[in-house]
């Protein structure tokens, strides 16, 4: 049996460090993290080679991953998310500085595209990219505009990327994470509820457990049993959202 | 005043509309169609020979307008053409933001070629021309009884166009800022929708012009078998999106494309 590389690229917050540390409980897969976050890499154990770098250019995810490729050897499925702290503290669009826009909305777009094309150039024999938002941005959210503004552009950039890579054998499926599972951050926000009269029942259960609920997901979507998946949006929320 | 736009009945009567990149294609049309439906027009535009050009067309056919000279990048440019609506017509009802960076949606883009600068050009036109639009508009589209904030988008955001995914980018990320828009916006009674056109726009003729086999394949993708006029058909939907009539559809996209994008 052939031995699986998985690299996983955490910008900002998000359960990638977390999600790095389960897929690399299985047996014959090693895993890299870069991670812009300092804490980060002490959440991952010993079996995760930690990896510190910045989303902020081409050229800085580029010396990222040529040490996660001197690590792994080559890469066969790369799993990022890209959300910035400071784009979960909710403001009035009306009032927010451009800097605060500027920094919740270009920032993240530019780290998965960065991360795209980076990825990219070690998926010469083909591979999987996963790349994992909350699901607010598929609803949108009162004071959290930006965020979901660059959360919704990394989902079709994703798309447009499938359509250009999938000749090569690479491809790439996004992961929408019930948003208080995603970051913590969002759980005690206003966001917006499956209009239903009164609470909305969980059709399954409302909160993701990062090991067993998601990181079988994300694993599975970069096996061959998957080898027909590309360009999709899979909603881990627990039956939350079940958008058309 | 023009017979397409005769039995929408000056919908718009006593309201004002600022509308970005006004100065051609699909900007233009929207502009010469609110005008028909009554509205006061301001015709905003990067080149004032463009949006004068555009504005003479609205008084032609005996609408009202301004034309301003409008860079949606620069803050200050922004604030100036809010103000010049505000002084001359007394508020700002409807806002559409139209303006993208010029050509370049239509041009194939590898999305390795994809570097800062590219992002940069167009994000700054269609992004940050939203935000500061949305700025500088808010306390009158508030202070109006029927505010109206209208993104142009585009189905390349939902389907991920594999033709240009800078395009398809922007376009999905004002798919999540409609909504987001639209839920803040809303206890004001500001209604922010996006429209998703297919309309014969100069670059998408040139582009078929020098790929004429690939027109005739796109066509047969639209259920109309045609695609969208800038004015007859992507106008007058905004006129109708603007209206009382539709006074409660908001945080939506609507595809305005000849029945093209059948996937929702």
């Amino acid at each position: 049996m052939t031995s699986t590389h998985i690299l996983v690229m955490a910008s900002g917050v998000g359960p990638c460090p977390a999600l790095a540390a389960f897929l690399a409980r299985k047996p014959d897969t090693k895993v890299a993290l870069i991670t812009d976050q300092d804490s980060a890499g002490a959440k991952t154990g010993d079996r995760v080679t930690s990896i510190k770098g910045t989303f902020t250019s081409r050229a800085n995810v580029d010396a990222a991953i040529a040490k996660a490729v001197s690590t792994l050897g080559s890469i066969h499925h790369v799993v990022m998310s890209a959300v910035p702290a400071r784009a979960l503290q909710p403001g009035d669009i009306a009032s927010m500085p451009y800097s605060t826009w500027s920094e919740s909305s270009h920032a993240p777009i530019k780290a998965v595209l960065y991360g795209l094309q980076a990825s990219a150039t070690h998926l010469s024999n083909g591979g999987t990219i996963t790349l994992l938002g909350p699901t607010v941005s598929l609803v949108g959210a009162e004071r959290l505009l930006p965020l979901c503004t660059a959360v919704e552009a990394q989902r079709s950039l994703l798309k447009s990327a499938a359509r250009q890579w999938g000749a090569r054998g690479i491809r790439l499926n996004w992961v929408a994470v019930a948003s208080a599972s995603f970051a913590s951050e969002l759980a005690n926000q206003p966001l917006p509820q499956v209009p239903e009269l009164g609470p909305p029942p969980p059709a399954l259960k409302q909160n993701i457990d990062i090991e067993t609920d998601l990181a079988p997901v994300v694993a599975f979507l970069g096996s061959e049993g998957a080898r027909a998946m590309t360009g999709m949006t899979i909603n881990i929320d627990g039956g939350d959202w079940m958008v058309p | 005043m023009n017979t397409q736009d005769s039995r929408q009945n000056q919908f718009l009567q006593g309201t004002t509309a600022l509308i970005t990149g006004a100065g051609s294609g699909i900007g233009r049309g929207i502009a010469l169609a609110l005008a028909a439906a009554g509205a006061n027009v301001v015709v905003t535009a990067r080149r004032a020979a463009t949006g004068e050009e555009t504005l003479a067309l609205i008084k032609q056919e005996g609408g009202k307008g301004i034309a301003v000279e409008m860079d949606v990048t620069k803050r200050a440019d922004v604030d100036r053409g809010i103000s010049q609506t505000v002084s001359h017509f007394g508020g700002l009802d409807i806002l559409v933001h139209n303006a993208n960076a010029s050509g370049d949606s239509a041009l194939p883009v590898k999305l390795e070629d994809i570097d800062e600068a590219l992002w940069d050009s167009q994000a700054r036109v269609s992004w940050d021309g939203a935000f500061h639009c949305m700025q500088a508009a808010f306390p009158h589209l508030k202070a109006s009884p029927r505010g109206r904030v209208v993104i142009l988008g585009s189905c390349f955001g939902l389907h991920g166009a594999a033709m240009n995914p800078t395009y398809a980018a922007l376009k999905g990320g004002d798919r999540g800022l409609v909504k987001s828009l639209a839920r803040e916006w809303g206890p004001y009674g500001i209604t922010v929708n996006a429209i998703e056109p297919a309309s014969a726009t100069e670059p998408t003729k040139v582009f078929f012009s020098q790929n004429p086999a690939l027109e005739k394949a796109y066509l047969r993708n639209f259920s109309m078998r045609r695609m969208g006029d800038p004015r007859a058909d992507i106008g007058r939907a905004i006129v109708a999106l603007c209206s009382d009539e539709f006074g409660y559809i908001t945080a939506q996209s609507i595809q305005v494309d000849g029945g093209l994008y059948t996937a929702l």
